[in-house]
């Protein structure tokens, strides 16, 4: 075991994983002792930055960096850099896949099926294949990005792949214009026999229903949380139950723990489906060449793209280069080639020419993927004290053709439960395939249990915030962060101010609501970074991984500048390109924490080396050696400073270069594999919500959020606070707005655009307070952790509960649209 | 055969051989390879291919519009000036809007960033941002993803009505914008924008099933999401007789082919009730484009302008090679997207009358946002009350509730001769369902839509108790602070 003082035995806890489901056969196996090999004992800060900062003392291996300080004693790290790519943003400079022309390059289009279920018996291309400026017509074998048969054999005889979902691709035409390839589209005639479909998630779960799949079926994961557990039993469309999602649960006995429970809450709740509706759509633009394939992708996985490509063309992964400037949006949808980067290969291929092939907005909407609905019933059984006793979660959810439907895994980590059982279905039908969406599941999952542990405290007369305090699982570094953010946030929302629900008395009624948030603190153990430091003073960084509109470039630079005591402005900093080392997925709030360490590392190192350089310049020991302000000198000696550009050009080389990996965290995981690994701890926060309901027109306005957020150490705060007023945002655009609708009768999507599927504006945006700590937790050199994820998570179940409070009713039903409100009003 | 001419970012542009229904984004991207203007939606919803146009305002200044470029057609652009992303930064300095935007950190994933500059460099140049609800009009177009609109509206905010002397201070300076004539073919597609009333009869002579466009906010579409090629089409911009907006008769006669953005700012003073539905139209980008003639042409049943003009008592002014005709709104609507209009007609003006004394109105619009989204309902209510407080008129009209926009009569002959109480409204809102059997839809169940329509007279009712015709009281949104 690891020298860990003041944190608590793993086992003892109730956060992910523990004793009962290490021991279950299938899950994961105990993780090996981290960071084999030389190692020292290293007393390391750990605590929240201006809350009580104390030392522990862990097995750091012996090449790692000394600790940093908190970042109030840092240059670099921890201020708020401006983004570097922001002028090449401001001035359209920035090269998106969208934006891509290539000599000779070919525009793609794709015929989407009208029918949500449907055999090809026929596709005839010859007259589109006439059409001037056709140049490649590709007819898919495959379908990807849904969930696969287990038994290829279930479905047979068939020439083309069965149409499961109204939109899914059936042939596709490259030609010289965009024009010619949307004219030559319509030219394709494609013979369907149409079967019966289901589309709507209740009915599809019917014992008659029409089976979206002839057989069991299983839906590999992707490195943003997408994917369903394997091996789990099907019936109909119908598969479940998952009753450990990600490792988690289930424990104790339920039954037996609510009929030892003195009060039982009971309600069920519904969400909706939301798309992700990234600004730039899925797209990729494939340029085959004898000597190697090159991909221009909008991703958010540059490692995935090539994966795939190597793959599914039997190529080796030397001959794949996949490139990725800018990535104009993901949300948990981009990995992979998907079918349209399968389209453009084959296209390329064929065609002898680059083609580019980017989904339009209905396409996008309809098979880009999303986050799937859910129908969850909660049974809460508690004590008059308010411990709780058992939570049951039964869910029902859609992710249409594709597995992943969920309702996240809070249930077993937010608050201390002897007695939890979560059973968790996907239903298919006959609906474009959901994928990863900003915490999947756990949106969902958190909607209703917040809402639960509000009618608790209610129930119970108990202050909601305190009433948490007492059920927080211990012995980790959440816990002692939502202590502190529930006591900041609570000062800066005025919760004590708070009044009895439905305390208004006209038409428009207000009302302050609170809810908590968790994530997963996530590392991908093969993440690596290159530092260069050339001869006339340049230091460039390099990996592989992107920048979806995080601040990738910007962190990575901030933190290899800290090394050399120089800005972030003054680092060259290279992303975006599968021929750098290896980065992190952008997905699962895991890029910064992987990154930066690995960064780190290597810039530590290189700057050592540099140092070795640099010590007969200065005549002086390389350990002396410092870099401070954009200078060189000897330590305590002023006198001795030199510009850092000026004292490299006098080391007399033309290059020196370190690679660095991320090593495991200092005190271990709960489990790792070479490209996932996941910590006890995770990450969180907390949110406040004030609300106006108009009870006369059922229109919600979210007026104020004060979120209050844990990332460990923040490498940029301004970065930081930016991706949670986007979570806030997007939260509340999922609260109140957004909502796929299917048309029953002919599977298609009634708004698939963005005029009738509305997300928030500017002007809907309340007032966003964001509060962020300081919290080190001593694990990394760098001790960050990523934020994404929590910033959405918390706000629609914040908002639901403020709106309680206003009006004194429930609303267990997303999105809170006007006719949704007026319902629950009524109710 | 004449030319496709305008200025691209101040350099003079000549094209011919393309389709007449290319649209600007396209031809920016593809064709000239300006790829800093971006395309999100390809319907005018989302912002990403903002640009910014020279246009005349309604008094004929010189004014610079940000439009959505995916919805503009190339000959709708003759003779005038377009300016793209790539313009912003002059002799290798950042424009102001560039550098603030960049020092808010208002990009995060940044596509969305080239369309939100635009928009601003409109803010940036208009003389009457003097309010801070201008601002929250001025950005309500452009959607961010990524969400960082609080930075954003920082960095607009900083940059509203600065006007500084950049090339667009010039242009306007110097440009005289004048809507051109044009007669265009490409293939078999043609494209004619009339520089006189007798060359467009001749037009509609030949051609009687020509389509008439104006910002093309609507038929765009058409050619975006179902990539129809319309053969013929005939702009009206370049009618002076249909461009008029002034006092008439103690009423308004607002020109069919009037932005509505002008529209917007001639009704703040003139016609509150219809500078409030005006508000909740539409984005900016929308309203720089989308004209009276053209929304109520569509006839769609949610059609915004519908209900407000009803209610005032609006009246059609239809003209042909043979004359004029004045027709009521509400004979105007004959169906699911069906007019009065007769071959070789078009709508010309809309003639709204004086408003009787003791008259109260207001406009309603209910949405899930408030602009650049669709009513589940809308309406449009004027009662007038004499000296003794009783009802002697009441016109009420709804969108989203019957085929076409339409008044509930019998509401209304409910509301006659009663005293105008709280007690009268109650008794007459039963008269509602009588009137109407809405439709269930996504915006909106049956129930939902008669519970709405009677809870917004019921709101009128209490609304208009002290001030008649009140003004659309706002302050500005939560992420907007004054300077």
């Amino acid at each position: 075991m690891q020298d860990v003082k003041d944190t608590s035995d793993p086992r003892a806890s109730n956060k992910p994983g523990g004793e009962q489901q290490q021991q279950q056969a299938g899950g994961p196996p105990q993780p090996p002792q981290p960071n084999p090999g030389p190692s020292r004992q290293q007393a390391l800060p750990y605590g929240i930055v201006g809350a009580g900062l104390k030392e522990v003392t862990r097995r750091v291996p012996e090449d790692e960096p000394p600790p940093l300080p908190e970042n109030a004693k840092l240059k670099s790290i921890g201020k708020p850099v401006s983004r570097l790519d922001g002028i090449e943003k401001v001035t359209g400079k920035a090269r998106y896949t969208f934006d891509v022309q290539l000599p000779g390059m070919l525009w793609a289009k794709w015929v989407a099926s009208p029918h949500p279920h449907a055999r090809i018996k026929s596709i005839d291309t010859s007259a589109a294949e006439r059409y001037p400026g056709v140049r490649a017509i590709h007819i898919p074998e495959r379908i990807l990005s849904t969930a696969q048969l287990r038994d290829p054999k279930a479905e047979q005889g068939n020439r083309y792949p069965t149409v499961r979902y109204a939109g899914q691709p059936v042939a596709a035409v490259a030609a010289d214009t965009p024009r010619a390839a949307e004219a030559a589209v319509k030219l394709i005639k494609v013979e369907y026999e149409p079967l019966p479909h289901v589309s709507q998630l209740e009915e599809a779960m019917k014992e008659n229903a029409p089976r979206v799949f002839p057989g069991p079926t299983e839906q590999p994961a992707t490195a943003g949380g997408g994917g369903a557990p394997p091996g789990l039993p099907q019936k109909g469309n119908v598969r479940g139950p998952d009753n450990k999602p990600r490792g988690m649960g289930p424990r104790g006995d339920v039954n037996k723990g609510l009929s030892e429970s003195e009060v039982v809450i009971e309600a069920e709740y519904r969400t909706q489906v939301q798309t992700h509706v990234p600004m730039e759509p899925h797209g990729l633009v494939a340029d085959w060449k004898d000597d190697g394939l090159t991909l221009y992708a909008s991703t958010q996985f540059v490692t995935s793209v090539r994966e795939d490509a190597a793959e599914l063309f039997d190529l080796p992964k030397s001959k794949v280069r996949v490139i990725s400037d800018f990535t104009g949006g993901g949300f948990g949808a981009k990995y992979g080639i998907g079918n349209y980067g399968l389209l453009a290969i084959h296209l390329s291929r064929k065609a002898g020419a680059p083609v580019r092939m980017i989904l339009d907005r209905r396409e996008e909407h309809v098979s880009g993927g999303n986050r799937p609905n859910s129908i969850q019933r909660l049974k809460l059984g508690a004590k008059r004290d308010g411990s709780l006793v058992a939570l049951q979660v039964q869910a029902y959810g859609t992710g249409g053709v594709a597995g992943g439907a969920g309702v996240g895994f809070c249930h077993s980590t937010l608050y201390e439960c002897p007695n939890v059982l979560v059973e968790q279905y996907d239903v298919f039908t006959n609906a474009g395939p959901c994928a990863a969406f900003r915490a999947p599941g756990q949106v969902q999952g958190i909607f209703a249990l917040e809402q639960t542990i509000d009618e608790l405290a209610e129930r119970l007369k108990m202050d909601p915030l305190a009433l948490r305090g007492k059920l927080d699982v211990s012995g980790t570094d959440d816990c002692l962060a939502r202590a502190q953010e529930r006591k900041v946030g609570a000062e800066r929302a005025g919760w004590n101010k708070r009044r009895p629900a439905g305390s208004d008395k006209g038409p428009i009624k207000r009302g302050l609501g609170f809810a908590q948030s968790q994530w997963l603190y996530l590392v991908q153990p093969s993440t690596a970074c290159e530092v260069r430091v050339s001869g006339d003073g340049s230091v460039e960084a390099f990996s592989s991984t992107q920048d979806i509109g995080t601040g990738t470039r910007t962190i990575l630079a901030q933190v290899v500048a800290e090394e050399f005591g120089l800005r972030a402005e003054d680092i060259g900093s290279h992303i975006g390109d599968s021929r750098y080392p290896m980065g992190p997925a952008s997905g699962g709030s895991r890029v910064t924490s992987s990154l930066t360490p690995a960064a780190r590392n290597a810039a530590y190192r290189c700057a050592r080396e540099l140092a070795a350089r640099l010590a007969p310049v200065f005549k002086a020991n390389a350990e002396n050696i410092v870099f401070a302000d954009g200078k060189v000198m000897v330590k305590g000696k002023a006198g001795s400073a030199m510009p850092f550009r000026e004292a490299v050009k006098k080391a007399g080389f033309e290059e020196i270069s370190q690679r660095a990996e991320r090593r495991d965290d200092y005190e271990g995981y709960l489990f790792k594999t070479p490209d996932m690994a996941l910590s006890r701890h995770g990450i969180g926060g907390v949110q406040f919500a004030e609300v106006a309901v108009d009870t006369e027109t059922g229109i919600v306005k979210v007026e104020r959020v004060v979120a209050v957020h844990d990332c460990g150490r923040p490498i940029n705060p301004k970065l930081t606070e930016s991706q949670i007023y986007g979570g806030v945002i997007q939260g509340v655009s999922y609260a109140l707005y957004e909502e796929r609708h299917l048309d029953a009768a002919s599977g298609q999507q009634l708004n698939a655009n963005v005029d009738q599927y509305k997300i928030l504006g500017s002007r809907e945006t309340p007032r966003i307070e964001v509060i962020l700590l300081e919290q080190l937790g001593a694990q990394s050199s760098t001790d960050a952790r990523g934020v994404a994820e929590p910033a959405n998570v918390a706000t629609a179940a914040a908002v639901a509960n403020a709106f309680y409070n206003a009006t004194g009713k429930r609303i267990r039903t997303l999105p809170m649209t006007p006719a949704n409100v007026l319902a629950a009003l009524r109710g | 055969m004449e030319r496709l001419r305008f200025f691209l970012n101040d350099k003079p542009v000549e094209e011919t051989g393309l389709s007449p229904t290319t649209t600007l984004l396209r031809y920016l991207r593809d064709r000239v390879h300006l790829t800093g203007t971006k395309e999100g939606c390809a319907e005018g919803d989302c912002g990403a291919c903002t640009v910014a146009v020279l246009e005349h305002d309604s008094q004929g200044a010189p004014a610079l519009r940000a439009v959505n470029s995916c919805l503009v057609l190339l000959p709708m652009v003759q003779g005038k000036r377009v300016y793209t992303v790539e313009a912003l930064k002059e002799g290798g300095k950042y424009h102001v809007v560039q550098e603030m935007l960049a020092r808010e950190l208002g990009s995060q994933c940044g596509y969305c960033t080239p369309g939100i500059a635009m928009a601003m460099l409109e803010a940036c140049h208009r003389r009457d941002m003097d309010e801070p609800w201008k601002l929250d009009a001025q950005m309500c177009g452009n959607l961010c993803r990524c969400t960082g609109y609080r930075p954003i509206r920082e960095a607009a905010n900083q940059v509203a009505g600065l006007r500084p002397q950049d090339r667009f201070a010039r242009a306007l300076a110097e440009a005289r914008p004048e809507p051109m004539a044009l007669a265009y073919e490409a293939g078999a597609q043609r494209f004619f924008t009339p520089g006189s009333m007798d060359a467009l009869w001749d037009v509609l002579d030949k051609h009687p099933d020509a389509r008439f466009v104006m910002g093309g906010t609507d038929l765009s579409l058409e050619v975006t999401k179902r990539y129809a090629e319309p053969p013929l089409l005939v702009s009206l911009e370049a009618l002076p007789e249909l461009h008029v907006l002034e006092p008439r008769g103690g009423g308004h006669r607002l020109g069919a082919t009037v932005w509505l953005t002008d529209l917007e700012d001639y009704a703040r003073v003139a016609c509150p009730p219809l500078e409030r539905m005006l508000r909740y139209f539409g984005s900016r980008q929308i309203k720089n484009r989308a004209t009276v003639g053209g929304n109520l042409c569509t006839a769609s049943p949610i059609g915004d302008m519908a209900p407000v003009l009803l209610s005032l008592g609006a009246e059609a002014v239809l003209r042909s090679r043979a004359g004029e005709r004045r027709v009521p709104l509400e004979d105007f609507f004959q169906g699911y997207r069906r007019t009065a209009l007769g071959r070789g007609e078009v709508l010309a003006y809309v003639d709204v009358p004086a408003q009787p004394e003791g008259a109260r109105a207001l406009a309603y619009k209910v949405s899930k946002r408030r602009e650049l989204d669709i009513s589940a309902v809308s309406a449009g209510f004027r009662v007038v009350v004499d000296g003794e407080g009783k009802v002697t008129e009441a016109r009420l009209a709804y969108g989203g509730m019957a085929a076409t926009p339409a008044r509930a009569r019998r509401t209304e002959a409910a509301l006659v001769g009663q005293p105008w109480t709280e007690a009268t409204v109650e008794a007459a809102l039963a008269r509602l369902d009588e009137d109407f059997k809405p439709l269930s839809d996504h915006r909106g169940s049956a129930w939902y839509r008669a519970q709405v329509a009677k809870n917004l007279l019921r709101g009128f009712f209490h609304e208009t108790l002290s001030t008649p015709v009140p003004r659309l009281a706002e302050g500005h949104s939560a992420t907007v602070q004054v300077r």
